[in-house]
Parts: C-alpha cells; structure tokens; sequence
C-alpha cells in the first residue's frame, strides 16, 4: 500500500474509532502512531512517541490555553459574570424580544471572559432562559437565542479554538485572536437583528416585560459589574499593543480576576478549588487532544497525502470561491457529527497546504473555520450547545423545540459567514492595524 | 480491589493537586517577568524554561487521570445511543483495555526517555541552566497513573456488563445525592 494511501485509510480508522465511544485524544494519537509505524517502520513510530508528545507539551505559546482557562473559571466561579444578564436586562428589556437581545449581549460579554462556546452557553442558559420563560417567550426562542449566542464564545477573544489554530497553522497567536474580534460582534449584531425583526413582525414570541427601570437602578448595575469590561480591556488591549503575548496577557488577565474577586470579598477557598479544578480539566483534557492532533499532523505530513491533495487542488486550478463553497459544505457535514476541536485538528493538516497553494490567508480562514465549527455546535444530531441547554432546562423544553428555535439563527449565521467570505477585512482589519 | 481502587483516587487527587499549584505559579511566574520586563526591562530568569518543561507538563499530564477516574475525556456517545446499557458498559470496557494498553505502551515510551534524558542530566540553557530531565518523570507519572484508571475502569465496565453494580456506581449516585 502506498504511503498516500495509508494516510486515507488511517483517516477512515479513525472514524470508525470515534464512533466507537474510543476517548478522541486516544483515536488520533493511536491512529497517527500505528500509521507512522506502517509508513517507516516501529521503530520510527516509537521515536514518534518518545519524542513529539513531550516536544509539543514543553511549550511556551501553548501555556496561553491555560492561563484564559483560568482566567475563566474564576471570573465565573467568583460571581463576575453573573450580573451580566442582569445589567443587559436592564438596558435593554424594552426593546422587541428584550430578554432575548440581553441574553445575547451578555453572551458576548461572557464570552470576553471566556474561551469556551459550551461554557458561555452553560452559563447564560441557567440565568437567562428561566427569566425569559417566566414572561411566557416561546420556548425556541429562549433556548435557541442562549444555545446559538453561546457560540459567540469561540469567535470573541479569549478563544481555546482560535489559540490552537494559530499554533498548529504557525500564525501569530495574538494576531489570530484580534482577527475574531469583529466578527465576534459581526455576529451578535446579526443574532440580534434577527431577534428584534421576528418579535417585531410576531409579538407573541416575546411579551413586553412591563416593568419601570429607573435610570438610577441602569446606573447602580453598571458598578457591580465594571470590573469585567476593566479585565477584557487589559487582555485585549495588552495583545494589541504588542506590549504583551498572548500568554502574558492570559496569566495577566488570571491574575486581575484573582485580584478583583478578592478585592470584592468573593475569593473564598472554595471559589478557588473549582476554579483550579475547572482550569486543570480543561487544560489537559483540551491539550492531551491537542495533542493527538499534533501526532495526526505528523502522521500525515509522513503518509504525503495533504501535499497530494494540494497537487491535485492546484492541478484542477479551483476558483477560490468554488473552495470555499466546496469546504463549506465539508464543515458543515463534520459539524453535524463531530466535536468542534476534533475536526479542526482533523482538517488543518490537510487544509494548511492547500491553503498556501491557493495563496489564501491563514488568519482569515481560521475565522472562518471557527465559524463553521461554532455551526457545528448547534446543528443536529451532535449539537453541543443544544444539548447543554437541555442539561440546564430539564424536561420543560424539548431537544426538539430547541433545534427549531436554532434553526432561525442558522439563517443568521449563513449570512454572516458570506459577509466574511466575501470580505476578507472584516477578519483581517485589526490584525493588520496591530503594533 | 477497595483498596486499590482507594489508593489510584488518593494518587490521582494527589496529582492534581500538584499540578494546581503548577497552575498557580505558572500564573505569578509569568506576570512577574512580564512586569519585570516591562518595568525594568529585567526578567526572571529561567521564566520561559521552567514555564515551558515545568508547568506545562504538569497541568497537561498530572490530571489526565483523574479526568478518566471521572469519565471526564471526550468521546463522541451519538452512534452508540441505540444500545442497551449492558452492551455499552461492554464496548467501554473493550475500548479501556485497550486504551490502558496503549497508555501503558506510551508509559513505557516516556519511562525509557526518562530513564535515558536522567542519566544525561538533561538542561537547557537559556539566561540560566535549568536542569530539564525531573519534567520527563511527570509525563511517566501521569500516563502510567492514567493507565491504571484505564485498567480500573475497564474491569468496572465489564463487570457492569454482567449486570452487577461497581464501586464506582456507588460513588456516583453518592456524589449525586450532595
């Protein structure tokens, strides 16, 4: 057998093992190893595996994943990001599907803590779906707005996804987190806008929340929750100035949430336990399949099938386009089935390549990837995000009523993804205006 | 096999707690030397060394166990829905002997490094000489624990399979019930 094609033959194996309840870390790692093994021979696969694990763990850019995991679970933990809902509730409730508009504003606010899609919507669902169910909104409105906004949180930095992406495509890490930024925003502007029509057109899908809000009480909310804009602006602002990496301005971003929660009086040894454990279960959890993914990179660059693959792209000379709508619908299918990090660690192996044949950028078609995967949380069978709002609503909501209620915000998504296809500088503007 | 099983929680809760103290000083470490530098243009040196052989491996490798002690590494449940209990509790056992066999092999592998980097004295040199070669014993401490659960874990699954309950059911309905 050829080496190409052991290269495709380990990627159906590996299918077929992920099917098959085998842990994903496990599949890739051992699928690369006994592929490598059938290309140069054992000895070769075990140098593989005495080496490379550690080589890719040992690591200074990667330390970043940590650091905004922690820095995560202890603005969560602490109670930082709880009175979110209810400052953008105050703001905004009197505007078509309010709580809905809300819930989605302090997703993106959430999510600027945090660097997770599934924690963002884990979080905002328990506060927000039950207050919007209490004024009788329609239910796939309630949990479709939450499961979809909780996508926000791989786009907006902090992001997991978007720092592995840039280690494995070999981008700038700083650089590829700013370029998710607008269309972060891009994104829950469109969500929003989606809202406010539908209620608009149907104001049975949201009654009014007849309440009076003084301006008092909008001002009062903002002092409780001041310190999380503070936080995201160091993060942030520390990566565009170039003053900071990534993983500096991580630890620094840790750090602030430790400090603000104790200032605050909120640090208690239990808040730090979870958060610890939170961070520590992400971390290893997220790097040991990173880990895999890196050993598949190797596996494959040994089999020759991606640069294959880019010939054979090359040769057919595709229209940019007409790859990128043939990619779309690849992602789409694999979002339906697979986990978001494991087809990213799948794909960019094979993609890189082709990528640099058709001269494309790298930190743009990871925005875009990451697109795709967030879409990937939320579309049937395997949607991540539905199913975690499930989790948080019990038997009052179908799993059904919840895909329906994404299924509008998918149209949303559709239409910001052309956006971003289409207008490679919505991704690109900050990245290039950076220091 | 209590005892056994009590001793693998105890080893794996002992390990994460050394690599959340890892966490921690991965975190101040690297604030100090980023304020140091921007302060005083100074640093603290060793910072990316340590950071990078030390504290990376421990918060990568040192949990791996106690994540599978709870069931916590992802796998993909959507192809398997269809069967019984007992027959998934079958699947997971074959699939953990095997994986306990493939962490064992990758136990193996770093046990051989480690062996071969200690008797080196491995160090990198940066602005300072941080001996590297102890980080190489977390990674075996960590994957040979691991595989070890896996080992737990498949006789718990197995002997699910046959229909009976496991200790580990015992602790889940009890961490349940807080």
């Amino acid at each position: 057998m050829s080496s190409i094609a052991i290269g495709a033959s380990g990627l159906g194996i590996l299918l077929v093992l992920l099917a098959l309840r085998v842990p994903i870390a496990l599949a890739l790692a051992g699928v690369s190893v006994a592929g490598v093994a059938a290309i140069r021979g054992p000895s070769a696969a075990f140098a593989v595996l005495t080496e490379q694990p550690y080589n890719f763990i040992a690591h200074w850019t990667l330390s970043a994943v940590p650091m905004f995991l922690l820095m995560g679970s202890v603005a969560y933990n602490s109670g930082l990001t709880q009175s979110l809902f209810s400052a953008a509730r105050l703001w905004l409730s009197r505007l078509p599907g309010g709580l809905a508009v809300a819930s989605t504003m302090a997703s993106a606010g959430f999510a600027a803590a945090s660097g997770s899609s599934v924690a963002t919507a884990a979080a905002m669902g328990r506060i927000a779906i039950p207050e919007m169910m209490r004024y009788r909104y329609d239910p796939g409105l309630a949990s479709g707005s939450v499961a979809v906004a909780g996508t926000l949180g791989s786009l907006i930095p902090p992001s997991i996804l978007m720092v592995l992406y840039a280690i494995f495509a070999e981008v700038s890490v700083s650089q590829a987190l700013m370029a998710g930024i607008l269309p972060g925003l891009l994104s829950a502007a469109m969500f929003i806008l989606l809202i406010v029509v539908r209620c608009s057109l149907n104001p049975a899908l949201a009654p009014p929340v007849e309440e009076a809000v003084t301006w008092r009480a909008r001002m009062m909310i903002l002092l409780e929750i001041w310190p999380l804009p503070l936080l995201v602006l160091a993060v942030i602002g520390g990566m565009y100035s170039g003053i900071f990496t990534a993983t500096e301005s991580a630890a620094g971003g840790a750090l602030m949430a430790f400090l603000i929660a104790g200032l605050q009086g909120r640090l208690t040894v239990k808040v730090i336990v979870h958060s610890l454990l939170d961070a520590l279960k992400g971390t290893s959890s997220i790097l040991f399949i990173a880990m895999g993914g890196f050993l598949l990179a190797r596996f494959m660059a040994f089999s020759g099938l991606p640069i294959f693959l880019s010939h054979v792209v090359q040769q057919m000379a595709v229209d940019p386009l007409l790859f990128m709508v043939g990619i779309s619908i690849i992602y789409i299918i694999l979002g339906m089935f697979l986990d978001s990090m494991g087809i990213m660690l799948l794909t960019i192996p094979i993609m890189v390549p082709i990528l640099h044949t058709l001269d494309m950028d790298l930190i743009w078609f990871g925005v875009i990837m990451i697109k795709y995967l967030e879409i990937g949380l939320i579309t049937p069978p395997v949607g991540l995000n539905c199913f975690i709002i499930k989790g948080v609503v019990g038997n009052s909501i179908s799993l059904t009523t919840i895909f329906k209620g994404v299924l509008w915000f998918l149209v949303a998504d559709l239409v910001t993804l052309s956006l971003l296809i289409l207008f490679p500088q919505i991704s690109l503007f900050i990245p290039t205006i950076m220091k | 096999m209590t005892a056994i099983r009590r001793l693998i929680i105890y080893l794996c809760n002992a390990l994460m707690a050394i690599a959340a103290a890892a966490m921690i000083l991965m975190m101040l470490q690297i604030c100090a030397d980023a304020a140091m530098r921007t302060i005083a243009s100074s640093s603290v040196p060793g910072t990316l060394e340590i950071v990078s052989f030390y504290y990376m491996v421990s918060v990568v490798f040192l949990p791996l166990a106690y994540i599978q002690l709870h069931r916590g590494h992802v796998i993909i449940e959507l192809f398997t829905t269809g069967l019984s209990v007992r027959a998934t509790a079958c699947l997971d056992g074959l699939v953990y002997t095997l994986a306990g066999l493939a962490m064992g092999y990758f136990t193996f592998a770093a046990f051989n490094k480690a062996i071969a980097m200690t008797h080196l004295g491995e160090f990198v040199l940066g602005v300072i000489l941080v001996f590297t070669w102890p980080a190489r014993w977390l990674v075996v401490a960590g994957t040979g624990l691991m595989s070890l659960v896996y080992a737990l874990s498949a006789i718990e699954e197995f002997t699910r399979a046959l229909g009976r309950n496991t200790p580990s059911d015992q602790t889940l309905s009890s961490e349940k019930g807080h």
